[in-house]
Protein backbone atom coordinates (compact mmCIF):
# COMPACT_ATOMS: atom_id res chain seq x y z
CA UNK A 1 0.00 0.00 0.00
CA UNK A 2 2.71 2.60 0.83
CA UNK A 3 4.40 1.91 -2.51
CA UNK A 4 1.25 2.72 -4.44
CA UNK A 5 0.79 6.01 -2.61
CA UNK A 6 4.38 7.01 -3.31
CA UNK A 7 4.07 6.24 -6.99
CA UNK A 8 0.93 8.31 -7.36
CA UNK A 9 2.38 11.29 -5.59
CA UNK A 10 5.51 11.25 -7.69
CA UNK A 11 3.87 10.92 -11.07
CA UNK A 12 1.37 13.68 -10.49
CA UNK A 13 4.19 15.98 -9.55
CA UNK A 14 6.61 15.43 -12.34
CA UNK A 15 6.19 19.06 -13.28
CA UNK A 16 6.70 20.53 -9.82
CA UNK A 17 10.51 20.36 -9.75
CA UNK A 18 10.62 22.36 -12.94
CA UNK A 19 8.10 24.86 -11.63
CA UNK A 20 10.23 25.45 -8.58
CA UNK A 21 13.12 26.24 -10.85
CA UNK A 22 11.29 28.68 -13.09
CA UNK A 23 12.01 31.92 -11.22
CA UNK A 24 15.68 31.04 -10.90
CA UNK A 25 15.86 30.19 -14.58
CA UNK A 26 14.30 33.54 -15.41
CA UNK A 27 16.99 35.31 -13.43
CA UNK A 28 19.62 33.17 -15.09
CA UNK A 29 18.30 34.08 -18.52
CA UNK A 30 18.42 37.69 -17.43
CA UNK A 31 22.13 37.19 -16.80
CA UNK A 32 22.97 35.08 -19.82
CA UNK A 33 21.20 37.30 -22.32
CA UNK A 34 23.36 40.38 -21.64
CA UNK A 35 26.44 38.20 -21.63
CA UNK A 36 25.53 36.76 -25.03
CA UNK A 37 24.90 40.28 -26.24
CA UNK A 38 28.35 41.21 -25.08
CA UNK A 39 29.77 38.14 -26.77
CA UNK A 40 28.24 39.22 -30.05
CA UNK A 41 29.43 42.78 -29.54
CA UNK A 42 32.98 41.55 -29.08
CA UNK A 43 32.99 40.61 -32.74
CA UNK A 44 31.95 44.09 -33.82
CA UNK A 45 33.32 47.59 -33.61
CA UNK A 46 30.45 48.65 -31.38
CA UNK A 47 31.10 52.05 -29.92
CA UNK A 48 28.86 54.09 -27.67
CA UNK A 49 29.61 57.09 -29.82
CA UNK A 50 27.80 55.48 -32.73
CA UNK A 51 25.48 53.01 -31.07
CA UNK A 52 23.49 52.37 -34.19
CA UNK A 53 26.39 51.62 -36.48
CA UNK A 54 27.65 48.21 -35.45
CA UNK A 55 29.81 46.54 -38.07
CA UNK A 56 30.82 42.94 -37.81
CA UNK A 57 34.59 42.85 -37.86
CA UNK A 58 35.20 39.28 -36.96
CA UNK A 59 38.09 38.51 -34.71
CA UNK A 60 39.93 41.78 -35.10
CA UNK A 61 39.28 42.83 -31.50
CA UNK A 62 40.67 39.54 -30.29
CA UNK A 63 43.70 39.75 -32.54
CA UNK A 64 44.35 43.19 -31.15
CA UNK A 65 44.25 41.97 -27.60
CA UNK A 66 46.23 38.82 -28.08
CA UNK A 67 48.84 39.99 -30.53
CA UNK A 68 49.39 43.69 -30.06
CA UNK A 69 52.02 44.99 -27.67
CA UNK A 70 49.48 46.75 -25.48
CA UNK A 71 47.15 43.78 -25.52
CA UNK A 72 49.83 41.32 -24.55
CA UNK A 73 50.92 43.65 -21.77
CA UNK A 74 47.40 43.66 -20.36
CA UNK A 75 47.24 39.89 -20.47
CA UNK A 76 50.67 39.71 -18.89
CA UNK A 77 49.68 41.99 -16.01
CA UNK A 78 46.55 39.93 -15.41
CA UNK A 79 48.43 36.65 -15.31
CA UNK A 80 51.31 38.08 -13.30
CA UNK A 81 48.94 39.41 -10.66
CA UNK A 82 47.30 36.01 -10.39
CA UNK A 83 50.69 34.38 -10.05
CA UNK A 84 51.95 36.78 -7.37
CA UNK A 85 48.85 36.66 -5.24
CA UNK A 86 48.18 32.94 -5.47
CA UNK A 87 51.76 31.88 -4.81
CA UNK A 88 52.24 34.19 -1.85
CA UNK A 89 48.85 33.41 -0.37
CA UNK A 90 49.26 29.66 -0.78
CA UNK A 91 52.71 29.55 0.81
CA UNK A 92 51.83 31.88 3.65
CA UNK A 93 48.43 30.28 4.09
CA UNK A 94 49.73 26.73 4.32
CA UNK A 95 52.44 27.80 6.75
CA UNK A 96 50.06 29.62 9.06
CA UNK A 97 47.43 26.90 8.84
CA UNK A 98 49.93 24.21 9.76
CA UNK A 99 51.19 26.30 12.67
CA UNK A 100 47.66 27.03 13.85
CA UNK A 101 46.77 23.38 13.62
CA UNK A 102 49.74 22.49 15.78
CA UNK A 103 48.66 24.71 18.65
CA UNK A 104 45.50 23.45 20.23
CA UNK A 105 45.11 26.00 23.00
CA UNK A 106 44.21 29.60 22.46
CA UNK A 107 43.65 29.34 18.74
CA UNK A 108 39.91 29.66 18.94
CA UNK A 109 40.15 33.42 19.17
CA UNK A 110 42.61 33.53 16.30
CA UNK A 111 40.36 31.39 14.15
CA UNK A 112 37.45 33.71 14.82
CA UNK A 113 39.58 36.68 13.76
CA UNK A 114 40.60 35.06 10.49
CA UNK A 115 37.44 35.83 8.49
CA UNK A 116 37.55 39.53 9.32
CA UNK A 117 39.89 40.82 6.58
CA UNK A 118 38.13 38.44 4.22
CA UNK A 119 34.70 39.89 4.87
CA UNK A 120 35.64 43.55 4.62
CA UNK A 121 34.67 45.09 1.31
CA UNK A 122 37.76 44.99 -0.93
CA UNK A 123 37.11 48.64 -1.78
CA UNK A 124 37.34 49.61 1.86
CA UNK A 125 40.45 47.52 2.35
CA UNK A 126 41.91 49.22 -0.70
CA UNK A 127 41.22 52.67 0.70
CA UNK A 128 42.71 51.69 4.06
CA UNK A 129 45.89 50.38 2.51
CA UNK A 130 46.13 53.27 0.08
CA UNK A 131 46.24 55.62 3.05
CA UNK A 132 48.75 53.50 4.90
CA UNK A 133 50.99 53.11 1.86
CA UNK A 134 51.27 56.80 1.14
CA UNK A 135 54.98 57.30 0.44
CA UNK A 136 55.38 60.46 2.48
CA UNK A 137 52.70 60.43 5.16
CA UNK A 138 51.83 56.77 5.38
CA UNK A 139 52.45 54.71 8.45
CA UNK A 140 53.98 51.75 6.61
CA UNK A 141 56.98 53.60 5.30
CA UNK A 142 57.36 55.11 8.74
CA UNK A 143 57.44 51.71 10.40
CA UNK A 144 59.85 50.37 7.79
CA UNK A 145 62.17 53.30 8.36
CA UNK A 146 62.04 52.73 12.08
CA UNK A 147 63.44 49.25 11.71
CA UNK A 148 66.02 50.44 9.25
CA UNK A 149 64.42 49.40 5.98
CA UNK A 150 63.91 51.86 3.14
CA UNK A 151 60.42 53.02 2.35
CA UNK A 152 58.81 52.46 -1.01
CA UNK A 153 56.78 54.43 -3.48
CA UNK A 154 54.22 51.58 -3.41
CA UNK A 155 51.39 52.23 -5.84
CA UNK A 156 52.98 55.36 -7.26
CA UNK A 157 55.92 53.74 -9.04
CA UNK A 158 55.66 51.53 -12.10
CA UNK A 159 57.93 48.86 -10.69
CA UNK A 160 56.21 48.50 -7.34
CA UNK A 161 52.57 49.26 -8.15
CA UNK A 162 51.43 45.75 -9.04
CA UNK A 163 53.12 44.16 -6.06
CA UNK A 164 51.58 46.82 -3.81
CA UNK A 165 48.10 45.85 -4.93
CA UNK A 166 49.12 42.21 -4.48
CA UNK A 167 50.01 43.01 -0.86
CA UNK A 168 46.49 44.26 -0.25
CA UNK A 169 45.14 41.12 -1.90
CA UNK A 170 47.35 38.97 0.35
CA UNK A 171 46.02 40.77 3.41
CA UNK A 172 42.41 40.18 2.40
CA UNK A 173 42.55 36.65 1.03
CA UNK A 174 45.24 34.69 2.90
CA UNK A 175 42.66 33.90 5.62
CA UNK A 176 40.55 32.26 2.92
CA UNK A 177 43.38 29.86 2.13
CA UNK A 178 44.06 29.28 5.81
CA UNK A 179 40.44 28.33 6.47
CA UNK A 180 40.39 25.86 3.61
CA UNK A 181 43.71 24.28 4.57
CA UNK A 182 42.58 24.02 8.19
CA UNK A 183 39.55 22.09 7.00
CA UNK A 184 41.89 19.83 5.09
CA UNK A 185 44.29 19.36 7.97
CA UNK A 186 41.48 18.18 10.20
CA UNK A 187 41.05 15.24 7.86
CA UNK A 188 44.63 14.03 8.27
CA UNK A 189 44.75 10.99 10.53
CA UNK A 190 46.92 11.54 13.58
CA UNK A 191 48.60 8.16 13.26
CA UNK A 192 50.46 9.27 10.19
CA UNK A 193 52.65 11.66 12.14
CA UNK A 194 53.32 9.12 14.82
CA UNK A 195 54.50 6.68 12.21
CA UNK A 196 56.76 9.23 10.62
CA UNK A 197 58.16 10.19 14.01
CA UNK A 198 59.21 6.58 14.43
CA UNK A 199 60.96 6.80 11.11
CA UNK A 200 62.80 9.84 12.39
CA UNK A 201 61.34 12.48 10.10
CA UNK A 202 61.85 16.12 10.97
CA UNK A 203 59.34 18.92 10.59
CA UNK A 204 60.24 19.88 7.04
CA UNK A 205 60.00 16.34 5.82
CA UNK A 206 56.67 15.97 7.57
CA UNK A 207 55.38 19.04 5.84
CA UNK A 208 56.52 18.34 2.33
CA UNK A 209 56.33 14.57 2.07
CA UNK A 210 53.29 13.86 4.23
CA UNK A 211 51.07 16.83 4.93
CA UNK A 212 51.06 18.51 1.56
CA UNK A 213 50.39 15.39 -0.49
CA UNK A 214 47.50 14.46 1.79
CA UNK A 215 45.84 17.88 1.65
CA UNK A 216 46.59 18.35 -2.03
CA UNK A 217 42.89 18.47 -3.09
CA UNK A 218 42.32 21.30 -0.63
CA UNK A 219 45.37 23.18 -1.84
CA UNK A 220 44.19 22.85 -5.42
CA UNK A 221 40.68 23.95 -4.53
CA UNK A 222 42.03 27.05 -2.84
CA UNK A 223 44.23 27.56 -5.88
CA UNK A 224 41.27 27.47 -8.26
CA UNK A 225 39.31 30.06 -6.35
CA UNK A 226 42.23 32.41 -5.85
CA UNK A 227 43.60 32.22 -9.38
CA UNK A 228 40.23 32.90 -10.92
CA UNK A 229 39.27 35.65 -8.51
CA UNK A 230 42.58 37.42 -8.93
CA UNK A 231 42.41 37.25 -12.71
CA UNK A 232 39.09 39.06 -12.57
CA UNK A 233 39.95 41.43 -9.72
CA UNK A 234 38.57 44.87 -10.40
CA UNK A 235 37.76 46.59 -7.11
CA UNK A 236 41.30 46.84 -5.77
CA UNK A 237 42.70 47.99 -9.07
CA UNK A 238 40.05 50.68 -9.42
CA UNK A 239 40.51 52.06 -5.94
CA UNK A 240 44.29 51.91 -5.92
CA UNK A 241 45.54 52.87 -9.35
CA UNK A 242 42.93 52.59 -12.10
CA UNK A 243 45.56 50.94 -14.24
CA UNK A 244 48.38 53.35 -13.55
CA UNK A 245 51.01 54.61 -13.18
CA UNK A 246 51.14 54.55 -16.95
CA UNK A 247 49.83 51.08 -17.57
CA UNK A 248 51.78 49.30 -14.87
CA UNK A 249 48.63 47.84 -13.33
CA UNK A 250 46.43 47.56 -16.36
CA UNK A 251 44.80 44.18 -15.97
CA UNK A 252 42.00 42.97 -18.21
CA UNK A 253 39.05 44.06 -16.03
CA UNK A 254 40.36 47.59 -15.57
CA UNK A 255 41.33 47.77 -19.20
CA UNK A 256 37.85 46.69 -20.27
CA UNK A 257 36.25 49.21 -17.96
CA UNK A 258 38.35 52.05 -19.32
CA UNK A 259 37.99 50.94 -22.94
CA UNK A 260 34.24 50.48 -22.64
CA UNK A 261 33.17 53.39 -20.50
CA UNK A 262 35.86 56.01 -21.05
CA UNK A 263 36.91 55.33 -24.62
CA UNK A 264 33.38 54.09 -25.29
CA UNK A 265 34.68 51.27 -27.48
CA UNK A 266 32.38 48.60 -26.18
CA UNK A 267 33.21 46.00 -28.79
CA UNK A 268 36.87 45.96 -27.83
CA UNK A 269 36.07 45.96 -24.14
CA UNK A 270 33.77 42.98 -24.50
CA UNK A 271 36.45 41.08 -26.41
CA UNK A 272 38.86 41.47 -23.53
CA UNK A 273 36.28 40.16 -21.11
CA UNK A 274 35.52 37.12 -23.27
CA UNK A 275 39.22 36.25 -23.28
CA UNK A 276 39.25 36.56 -19.50
CA UNK A 277 36.17 34.45 -19.11
CA UNK A 278 37.59 31.70 -21.32
CA UNK A 279 40.86 31.65 -19.39
CA UNK A 280 38.95 31.40 -16.10
CA UNK A 281 36.78 28.62 -17.41
CA UNK A 282 39.72 26.60 -18.71
CA UNK A 283 41.63 27.00 -15.44
CA UNK A 284 38.57 25.98 -13.43
CA UNK A 285 37.80 23.03 -15.64
CA UNK A 286 41.34 21.65 -15.69
CA UNK A 287 41.95 22.06 -11.97
CA UNK A 288 38.55 20.80 -10.87
CA UNK A 289 38.93 17.73 -13.08
CA UNK A 290 42.35 17.15 -11.55
CA UNK A 291 40.92 17.40 -8.05
CA UNK A 292 38.19 14.91 -8.96
CA UNK A 293 40.78 12.49 -10.25
CA UNK A 294 42.83 12.72 -7.08
CA UNK A 295 39.75 12.18 -4.97
CA UNK A 296 38.78 9.13 -7.01
CA UNK A 297 42.24 7.64 -6.71
CA UNK A 298 41.89 7.62 -2.97
CA UNK B 1 61.45 24.83 23.10
CA UNK B 2 63.01 27.14 20.59
CA UNK B 3 60.77 25.73 17.90
CA UNK B 4 57.67 26.49 19.89
CA UNK B 5 58.82 30.04 20.46
CA UNK B 6 59.47 30.45 16.74
CA UNK B 7 56.00 29.15 15.94
CA UNK B 8 54.37 31.58 18.31
CA UNK B 9 56.40 34.48 16.96
CA UNK B 10 55.41 33.70 13.39
CA UNK B 11 51.74 33.37 14.31
CA UNK B 12 51.94 36.55 16.33
CA UNK B 13 53.49 38.52 13.49
CA UNK B 14 50.92 37.25 11.03
CA UNK B 15 47.93 38.15 13.17
CA UNK B 16 49.41 41.53 13.93
CA UNK B 17 49.67 42.00 10.17
CA UNK B 18 45.98 41.12 9.86
CA UNK B 19 44.78 43.31 12.68
CA UNK B 20 47.01 46.35 12.35
CA UNK B 21 45.24 48.05 9.40
CA UNK B 22 41.91 47.70 11.19
CA UNK B 23 43.21 49.27 14.36
CA UNK B 24 44.85 51.95 12.31
CA UNK B 25 41.73 52.99 10.46
CA UNK B 26 39.64 52.86 13.62
CA UNK B 27 42.17 55.06 15.38
CA UNK B 28 42.03 57.44 12.40
CA UNK B 29 38.31 57.74 12.92
CA UNK B 30 38.86 58.94 16.46
CA UNK B 31 41.75 61.27 15.69
CA UNK B 32 41.56 64.97 15.17
CA UNK B 33 42.62 66.14 11.73
CA UNK B 34 45.78 67.58 13.19
CA UNK B 35 46.82 64.21 14.57
CA UNK B 36 45.93 62.40 11.38
CA UNK B 37 48.29 64.33 9.14
CA UNK B 38 51.01 64.48 11.73
CA UNK B 39 54.25 62.88 10.70
CA UNK B 40 55.78 60.87 12.32
CA UNK B 41 52.40 59.19 12.84
CA UNK B 42 51.01 59.63 16.29
CA UNK B 43 50.14 56.46 18.12
CA UNK B 44 49.04 58.24 21.24
CA UNK B 45 46.54 60.98 20.79
CA UNK B 46 43.52 62.68 22.25
CA UNK B 47 40.41 60.95 20.88
CA UNK B 48 37.43 62.81 19.49
CA UNK B 49 34.04 61.93 18.17
CA UNK B 50 34.10 64.80 15.75
CA UNK B 51 34.71 62.62 12.70
CA UNK B 52 31.67 60.51 13.33
CA UNK B 53 29.57 63.60 13.87
CA UNK B 54 30.87 65.25 10.71
CA UNK B 55 30.41 62.21 8.55
CA UNK B 56 26.82 61.83 9.65
CA UNK B 57 25.68 65.39 9.88
CA UNK B 58 28.03 67.12 7.52
CA UNK B 59 29.17 69.52 10.17
CA UNK B 60 32.90 69.76 9.76
CA UNK B 61 35.40 71.58 11.83
CA UNK B 62 38.09 73.53 10.05
CA UNK B 63 41.54 73.70 11.52
CA UNK B 64 40.77 77.21 12.68
CA UNK B 65 38.09 75.77 14.94
CA UNK B 66 35.15 77.15 13.04
CA UNK B 67 32.32 74.83 12.14
CA UNK B 68 31.15 74.77 8.57
CA UNK B 69 28.33 72.83 7.02
CA UNK B 70 28.90 70.49 4.11
CA UNK B 71 26.34 68.11 2.76
CA UNK B 72 26.93 64.68 4.17
CA UNK B 73 25.66 61.75 2.27
CA UNK B 74 26.65 59.02 4.70
CA UNK B 75 23.13 58.36 5.95
CA UNK B 76 22.02 58.08 2.34
CA UNK B 77 24.83 55.68 1.53
CA UNK B 78 23.98 53.51 4.49
CA UNK B 79 20.32 53.54 3.60
CA UNK B 80 21.08 52.58 0.02
CA UNK B 81 23.43 49.80 0.99
CA UNK B 82 20.81 48.47 3.34
CA UNK B 83 18.02 48.58 0.77
CA UNK B 84 20.11 46.97 -1.93
CA UNK B 85 21.52 44.26 0.32
CA UNK B 86 18.33 43.30 2.12
CA UNK B 87 16.26 43.64 -1.03
CA UNK B 88 18.45 41.36 -3.09
CA UNK B 89 18.74 38.91 -0.21
CA UNK B 90 14.95 38.76 0.01
CA UNK B 91 14.61 38.04 -3.70
CA UNK B 92 17.42 35.50 -3.57
CA UNK B 93 15.86 33.56 -0.70
CA UNK B 94 12.46 33.56 -2.39
CA UNK B 95 13.87 32.24 -5.64
CA UNK B 96 16.79 30.26 -4.32
CA UNK B 97 15.18 27.99 -1.77
CA UNK B 98 12.75 26.30 -4.17
CA UNK B 99 15.35 26.17 -6.91
CA UNK B 100 18.06 24.54 -4.86
CA UNK B 101 15.61 22.14 -3.22
CA UNK B 102 14.49 21.07 -6.64
CA UNK B 103 18.06 20.57 -7.79
CA UNK B 104 19.13 18.77 -4.66
CA UNK B 105 16.23 16.49 -3.98
CA UNK B 106 13.97 16.13 -6.95
CA UNK B 107 14.04 14.53 -10.35
CA UNK B 108 15.13 17.12 -12.84
CA UNK B 109 16.55 16.34 -16.21
CA UNK B 110 20.00 17.81 -16.55
CA UNK B 111 20.29 18.92 -12.97
CA UNK B 112 24.03 18.42 -13.01
CA UNK B 113 24.30 20.82 -15.91
CA UNK B 114 22.18 23.37 -14.14
CA UNK B 115 24.18 23.04 -10.95
CA UNK B 116 27.39 23.40 -12.86
CA UNK B 117 25.99 26.48 -14.55
CA UNK B 118 25.39 28.12 -11.19
CA UNK B 119 28.94 27.22 -10.27
CA UNK B 120 30.31 28.73 -13.44
CA UNK B 121 28.68 32.07 -12.64
CA UNK B 122 31.17 32.27 -9.81
CA UNK B 123 34.01 32.28 -12.32
CA UNK B 124 32.49 34.77 -14.69
CA UNK B 125 33.98 38.27 -14.61
CA UNK B 126 31.07 40.42 -13.51
CA UNK B 127 32.00 43.15 -15.96
CA UNK B 128 31.21 40.78 -18.84
CA UNK B 129 27.59 41.03 -17.76
CA UNK B 130 27.58 44.54 -16.32
CA UNK B 131 28.86 46.37 -19.39
CA UNK B 132 26.17 45.04 -21.76
CA UNK B 133 23.59 45.65 -19.05
CA UNK B 134 24.77 49.25 -18.90
CA UNK B 135 23.42 49.86 -22.35
CA UNK B 136 20.29 47.77 -21.75
CA UNK B 137 19.49 49.58 -18.53
CA UNK B 138 19.63 52.95 -20.17
CA UNK B 139 17.14 51.77 -22.75
CA UNK B 140 14.89 50.09 -20.22
CA UNK B 141 15.06 53.09 -17.87
CA UNK B 142 16.41 50.85 -15.12
CA UNK B 143 19.57 52.87 -14.65
CA UNK B 144 20.13 54.07 -11.10
CA UNK B 145 17.05 52.31 -9.73
CA UNK B 146 16.80 50.07 -6.71
CA UNK B 147 14.88 47.32 -8.49
CA UNK B 148 17.26 47.33 -11.41
CA UNK B 149 20.26 46.92 -9.13
CA UNK B 150 18.55 44.31 -6.97
CA UNK B 151 17.98 42.20 -10.04
CA UNK B 152 21.62 42.56 -11.10
CA UNK B 153 22.83 41.75 -7.58
CA UNK B 154 21.30 38.30 -8.13
CA UNK B 155 24.34 37.53 -10.27
CA UNK B 156 26.34 37.47 -7.07
CA UNK B 157 23.86 36.29 -4.49
CA UNK B 158 21.75 33.70 -6.28
CA UNK B 159 24.49 31.22 -7.33
CA UNK B 160 26.07 31.51 -3.89
CA UNK B 161 22.77 30.90 -2.12
CA UNK B 162 21.66 28.06 -4.37
CA UNK B 163 24.94 26.19 -4.08
CA UNK B 164 25.22 26.58 -0.31
CA UNK B 165 21.62 25.45 0.17
CA UNK B 166 22.29 22.59 -2.24
CA UNK B 167 24.95 21.30 0.09
CA UNK B 168 22.72 21.70 3.16
CA UNK B 169 19.77 20.03 1.45
CA UNK B 170 21.95 17.10 0.52
CA UNK B 171 22.69 16.64 4.19
CA UNK B 172 19.07 15.82 4.84
CA UNK B 173 18.58 12.06 4.60
CA UNK B 174 16.17 11.02 1.90
CA UNK B 175 14.35 8.79 4.42
CA UNK B 176 12.79 11.73 6.18
CA UNK B 177 11.37 13.02 2.94
CA UNK B 178 10.10 9.60 1.92
CA UNK B 179 8.51 9.18 5.32
CA UNK B 180 6.61 12.38 4.72
CA UNK B 181 5.41 11.15 1.33
CA UNK B 182 4.28 7.89 2.85
CA UNK B 183 2.28 9.88 5.36
CA UNK B 184 0.54 11.45 2.40
CA UNK B 185 2.18 14.86 2.24
CA UNK B 186 2.53 16.61 -1.08
CA UNK B 187 6.05 17.63 -2.10
CA UNK B 188 5.33 21.26 -1.32
CA UNK B 189 4.01 20.45 2.12
CA UNK B 190 7.09 18.32 2.67
CA UNK B 191 9.26 21.20 1.76
CA UNK B 192 7.54 23.67 4.00
CA UNK B 193 6.73 21.54 7.01
CA UNK B 194 9.59 19.09 7.15
CA UNK B 195 12.62 20.22 5.19
CA UNK B 196 12.69 23.95 5.85
CA UNK B 197 12.68 23.69 9.65
CA UNK B 198 15.56 21.24 9.38
CA UNK B 199 17.42 23.63 7.15
CA UNK B 200 16.95 26.70 9.29
CA UNK B 201 20.65 26.92 10.11
CA UNK B 202 21.51 26.38 6.47
CA UNK B 203 19.28 29.20 5.31
CA UNK B 204 20.72 31.42 8.00
CA UNK B 205 24.25 30.54 6.98
CA UNK B 206 23.60 31.12 3.29
CA UNK B 207 21.78 34.38 4.04
CA UNK B 208 24.59 35.73 6.15
CA UNK B 209 27.16 35.04 3.48
CA UNK B 210 24.99 36.51 0.75
CA UNK B 211 24.39 39.53 2.94
CA UNK B 212 28.12 40.08 3.31
CA UNK B 213 28.82 39.68 -0.39
CA UNK B 214 25.98 41.97 -1.38
CA UNK B 215 27.03 44.56 1.20
CA UNK B 216 30.56 44.54 -0.18
CA UNK B 217 29.87 44.69 -3.90
CA UNK B 218 31.20 47.63 -5.78
CA UNK B 219 31.11 47.07 -9.52
CA UNK B 220 27.35 47.00 -9.98
CA UNK B 221 26.63 50.27 -8.28
CA UNK B 222 29.67 51.90 -9.84
CA UNK B 223 28.55 51.32 -13.40
CA UNK B 224 24.81 50.86 -13.15
CA UNK B 225 24.05 53.32 -10.41
CA UNK B 226 24.36 57.04 -9.89
CA UNK B 227 23.38 59.58 -7.32
CA UNK B 228 20.18 58.04 -6.09
CA UNK B 229 21.39 54.54 -5.32
CA UNK B 230 25.00 54.85 -4.25
CA UNK B 231 25.85 52.31 -1.58
CA UNK B 232 28.59 52.92 0.89
CA UNK B 233 31.29 51.20 -1.15
CA UNK B 234 30.89 53.89 -3.79
CA UNK B 235 30.10 56.61 -1.32
CA UNK B 236 33.40 56.23 0.47
CA UNK B 237 35.26 57.18 -2.69
CA UNK B 238 33.52 60.54 -2.73
CA UNK B 239 35.34 61.48 0.42
CA UNK B 240 38.48 61.48 -1.68
CA UNK B 241 37.43 63.48 -4.67
CA UNK B 242 37.17 66.74 -2.80
CA UNK B 243 40.15 69.03 -2.90
CA UNK B 244 41.31 67.64 0.35
CA UNK B 245 41.01 64.08 1.48
CA UNK B 246 38.69 64.24 4.45
CA UNK B 247 40.63 61.51 6.13
CA UNK B 248 38.90 61.63 9.48
CA UNK B 249 35.38 61.56 8.17
CA UNK B 250 36.30 58.94 5.62
CA UNK B 251 37.80 56.76 8.32
CA UNK B 252 34.67 57.13 10.40
CA UNK B 253 32.49 56.30 7.42
CA UNK B 254 34.68 53.33 6.55
CA UNK B 255 34.50 52.03 10.10
CA UNK B 256 30.74 52.29 10.08
CA UNK B 257 30.57 50.62 6.69
CA UNK B 258 32.72 47.78 7.86
CA UNK B 259 30.86 47.01 11.08
CA UNK B 260 28.13 44.78 9.60
CA UNK B 261 30.68 42.76 7.67
CA UNK B 262 32.87 42.25 10.72
CA UNK B 263 29.94 41.33 12.94
CA UNK B 264 28.63 38.83 10.43
CA UNK B 265 32.11 37.51 9.76
CA UNK B 266 32.62 36.62 13.39
CA UNK B 267 29.10 35.18 13.60
CA UNK B 268 29.58 33.07 10.51
CA UNK B 269 33.06 31.69 11.02
CA UNK B 270 31.72 28.22 11.63
CA UNK B 271 30.22 27.74 8.18
CA UNK B 272 32.35 30.13 6.22
CA UNK B 273 34.36 27.40 4.57
CA UNK B 274 31.28 25.66 3.27
CA UNK B 275 29.94 28.92 1.98
CA UNK B 276 33.04 30.28 0.33
CA UNK B 277 33.80 27.05 -1.46
CA UNK B 278 30.17 26.87 -2.58
CA UNK B 279 29.48 23.70 -0.73
CA UNK B 280 32.50 21.83 -2.01
CA UNK B 281 33.97 21.61 1.45
CA UNK B 282 32.27 21.17 4.77
CA UNK B 283 33.87 22.21 8.01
Amino acid sequence: MPVRVRKRVFSSNRVLPYLLLVPAILVVIGIIYPWLLGLYQSFTDYSLLNPDKMIFIGARNFADILFSKKGLHTVKITLLYGLYTTSIELSLGILIAVLLNREKKGTRVLRAILPVPLMIAPVIAGIMWKLMMDPSTGVINYLLNTIGLPGSKWIYHTRTALISIAVIDVWIFTPFIILIILAGLSSVPQGVYEASAIDGANDFQNLFYITIPIILPYILLACVFRLIDSFKMFDLFYVATKGGPGDATMNIPIWSYLTGLKELRMGRAMAGLQVLWVVNYVVAFVLLRFIERIRKMR
Amino acid sequence: MLKKAARIVILGLFFMFLLFPLFWIISYSFKQEVDIIAYPPKFIFKPTLQNYISSFTGKARASTGIFYQTKSKLPLYLKNTFILTVGSLFVTILIGVPASYSLAKMKVKGKQHLTFMFLSFRFLPELAVILPIYVLFNRLKLFDTYHGLIWVYQLITLPLFVLIMHSFFQDIPQDIIEAAYVDGATPIKTLIRVVLPLCGPGIAAASILCFIFAWNTFQFALILGANKTQPITIGLLTFISFQEIQRGSMAAAATVGVIPSVVFAVLSHKFIVRGLTLGALKE
